[in-house]
């Protein structure tokens, strides 16, 4: 209410004002019921005018005198066309009415009216009702106004903002929506293309927007918005207007009622499908990356660019048996073997100008407790403007390639060796073959078999590591080289299971060779009645070494005269050569019925391996 | 004069374990006038038959590895006699204790040119 609202002013502006001078005339001479309804609206606080007589003579109260504005105190008992021209469109046809007895109530009725000098606009509710005469004729109006300005100006300024939301909305890419307090029902969503709208509420919405493999991630994120009261927000999957999956980050925010309940829930969802999908591809290689880093064999680091690591994968800890912690800085090079440090500082700084890092390194294998040859390759990392950003290394376990390497660089040369002596054993054996054989055809059978002999035992010494050389074998391997002519009836065998020293094998191979050779031409294997047996025994000598005694028995053979005097290449085999390579004791007896040939071999491994120089 | 004739009338001991090198071996030297002390097969046989030689041989043609071991005891005692020697190998040249670095080394197969050249042009070692 306003200042003047309660003073009663105008009780006393009416007893005093001069009614002479209008058709009311004096007031001593009112009527009863105008004075009565006078004296009424003058005690209520409402603001109130009575309109009187056929000029609607103007009676207000002190609510009314702010309604007034300028137009008190003049409008007292003025006539309210003169009162108020501005409105009389309005109000013209109401008073007709009403007087002829009607009423009539208007809420938020906007008039113009002359306030302070200018013409304002301003909100009213109104009623208009008939007042009567003495006589029980409609002699006026009663006129009940409540300015309502302020209150409509608030209304309509939030029906403004509503509707700027509600631009907003539409506006917006953003899907929005409306959920019930519970969400069981959503009340509105503009899906904006992506999603399907709901524009009545929906009860079986999260089995349409939602999969059911994602139904529980998502109810249980709203549960506990509920419970708290807090702000909804999941990135989470959505079945798309397609039917194709889709991604949304979707946030809701609780509108709360006077009482802090939940009124409703208003949310709004962004589509990010394609940021979700370029993450997830990002995050699945990044899986591949981390699998493939540490699933290789290769120890992988990363360093700054004066050599600090930042990171290791995990076979560095399982390889040096150090946390990973320890490894990086500086760290790494404890794990290098003292002797490399000079050779891996030079390394790194020719690299800052090569571009290129790759030296072989000994880094101390925990497992072994042994240091191992590692590979050690690295590639800097620029950056667009060519700047390097950092180094990314790996070192591969080369221990194996390098024993083998060594390995085998021993073998080449033990090889190159063996070839060398091999050739000096044909030329040997063409010049002892030269001797006896001085015809070019005599000479080739002799040496062509011969060098087959010598086929053959480089063929075994060659399986030797896996397959060990025993004397059964190489008998059998030369009778059998004898052909079809060589009885096989005739020849008997037996002996334990032995294993010759490789380093005694060719010359006593060669031995044996010769032997058969010349039993098939000239001794038991020539003829009918002759027998050949080998017979072997292993005995101890009394200086503990372990000898091999060969007895080669030819029987039922008749000796012609002149074969008792040549001296064989094979007697000589038997009688020189394998008492000065071996340290064997032969003897070589021509008897009557054939040869006896005694063989005795020492097996001992010598000192120093079995490589003959 | 040919360098081989430098061997004839020589006393050479050759110690090489493998008969059929240290035959052909002895074989070329006798071919060309020289004398044989051995040939032994082993260090031990080695030192014997330069303790029984008398006088010292004119000079050794040594094959490094004799069946395992290795023939630098015998380089020790020729050294001491004041007799010139000279290495024999099938391996490559390279792997001499540094004792007898100075000492010629041969490959196999020698040719009697390069054995002579080694013992009495260049002094042996």
């Amino acid at each position: 209410m306003s200042p003047g609202a309660a003073d009663h002013r105008m009780r006393g502006l009416v007893q005093r004002h001069d009614w002479r001078a209008t058709p009311l005339g004096p007031l001593p001479g009112w009527q009863a019921s105008l004075k009565a309804v006078t004296d009424l609206i003058l005690d209520n606080p409402l603001p109130m005018i009575v309109l009187w007589g056929d000029d609607l003579t103007q009676i207000y109260n002190d609510g009314y005198r702010v309604i007034m504005g300028d137009k008190h105190p003049q409008g007292l008992g003025q006539a309210t066309r003169a009162c108020w021209p501005e409105v009389w469109d309005f109000a013209g046809p109401i008073y007709e009415a009403v007087l002829a007895g009607a009423s009539r109530s208007y809420e938020h009725q906007n008039l113009l009216l002359r306030r302070n000098g200018e013409m304002r606009e301003a909100w009213f509710d109104l009623t208009y009702s008939p007042l009567r005469d003495d006589g029980g004729r409609i002699a006026g109006v009663l006129v009940t106004v409540v300015e309502v300005t302020a209150q409509h100006r608030a209304e309509t300024g939030l029906s403004d903002s509503e509707a700027r939301l509600r631009a907003l909305i539409t506006a917006s890419a953003e899907i929005t929506y409306r959920m019930s307090p519970d969400w069981t029902e959503m009340w509105s969503l503009e899906g904006k293309g992506f999603i399907p709208d709901a524009t009545a509420t929906k009860t079986s919405w999260l089995d349409e927007y939602i999969f059911a493999e994602d139904q529980a991630q998502v109810g249980g994120a709203i549960d506990a918005a509920i419970r708290d009261k807090a702000v909804f927000e999941l990135e989470h999957r959505v079945r798309r207007l397609d039917g194709s999956v889709g991604w949304t980050l979707s946030r809701a925010v609780p509108i709360l009622d006077a009482r802090g309940e939940i009124a409703e829930w208003f949310g709004a969802a962004s589509d990010i499908t394609a940021r979700k999908e370029t993450q997830i591809r990002l995050e699945e290689i990044e899986l591949r990356q981390r699998v493939l880093i540490e699933g290789m064999p290769q120890l992988v680091w990363r360093s700054d660019v004066d050599g600090d690591w930042l990171w290791v994968s995990p076979q560095w800890e399982a390889y040096t048996g150090r946390p990973a912690e320890e490894l990086l800085g500086r760290g790494w090079t404890a794990s290098l073997h003292p002797g490399d440090h000079a050779r891996v500082a030079a390394a790194w700084k020719r690299a800052q100008s090569d571009g290129l890092l790759d030296i072989a390194v000994r880094i101390r294998h925990a497992p072994d407790d042994d240091a191992r040859w590692c590979q050690t390759r690295a590639l800097p990392v620029n950056a667009p403007d060519g700047t390097v950003l950092e180094w990314v290394g790996t070192s591969t376990d080369i221990h194996e390639l390098r024993t083998l390497q060594d390995a085998q660089a021993v073998m080449v040369a033990e090889l190159q060796h063996r070839t060398r002596n091999l050739i000096t054993v044909v030329a040997s054996l063409a010049r002892q073959t030269a001797r006896t054989a001085p015809e070019p055809q005599a000479f080739a059978d002799a040496f062509g078999q011969r060098l087959q002999a010598l086929s053959r035992v480089q063929g075994l010494l060659a399986r030797s590591d896996i397959e060990p050389i025993t004397l059964r074998k190489l008998l059998t391997l030369e009778f059998d080289a004898l052909g079809p002519k060589a009885a096989q009836s005739r020849i008997g065998m037996s002996g334990p299971r032995v294993k010759l020293r490789r380093t005694s094998v060719q010359t006593l191979a060669l031995a044996l060779h010769e032997l058969a050779t010349n039993a098939l031409k000239h001794g038991a294997l020539a003829q009918e009645e002759g027998r050949l047996r080998v017979s072997w025994t292993l005995g101890a000598e009394g200086g503990g070494d372990r000898r091999l005694r060969i007895e080669w028995a030819e029987t039922g053979v008749t000796v012609d005269g002149a074969a008792k005097t040549r001296v064989g290449y094979g007697r000589e085999l038997i009688e020189r050569a394998l008492p000065y390579s071996s340290g064997a004791r032969t003897t070589f007896d021509l008897r009557e019925d054939g040869l006896l040939c005694l063989l005795e071999l020492p097996l001992h491994k010598r000192k120093h391996g079995e490589v003959a120089g | 004069m040919s360098l081989s004739a430098f061997l004839s009338g020589r006393r050479l001991l050759v110690v090489e374990d493998d008969w059929f090198v240290a035959a052909a071996l002895v074989q070329s030297l006798e071919a060309e006038g020289a004398e044989i002390l051995g040939p032994a097969p082993s260090v031990a046989r080695a030192l014997r038959a330069l303790e029984e030689a008398e006088p010292a041989p004119d000079g050794a043609v040594l094959d490094i590895n004799l069946g395992g071991e290795r023939v630098y005891p015998v380089a020790e005692a020729l050294r001491a006699r004041g007799v010139p020697f000279v290495f024999v190998t099938g391996y490559d040249p390279g792997a001499v204790p540094e004792a007898h670095a100075a000492a010629p080394v041969l490959s196999k197969p020698v040719t009697m040119a390069a054995v002579a050249k080694a013992l009495f042009e260049d002094g042996g070692g």
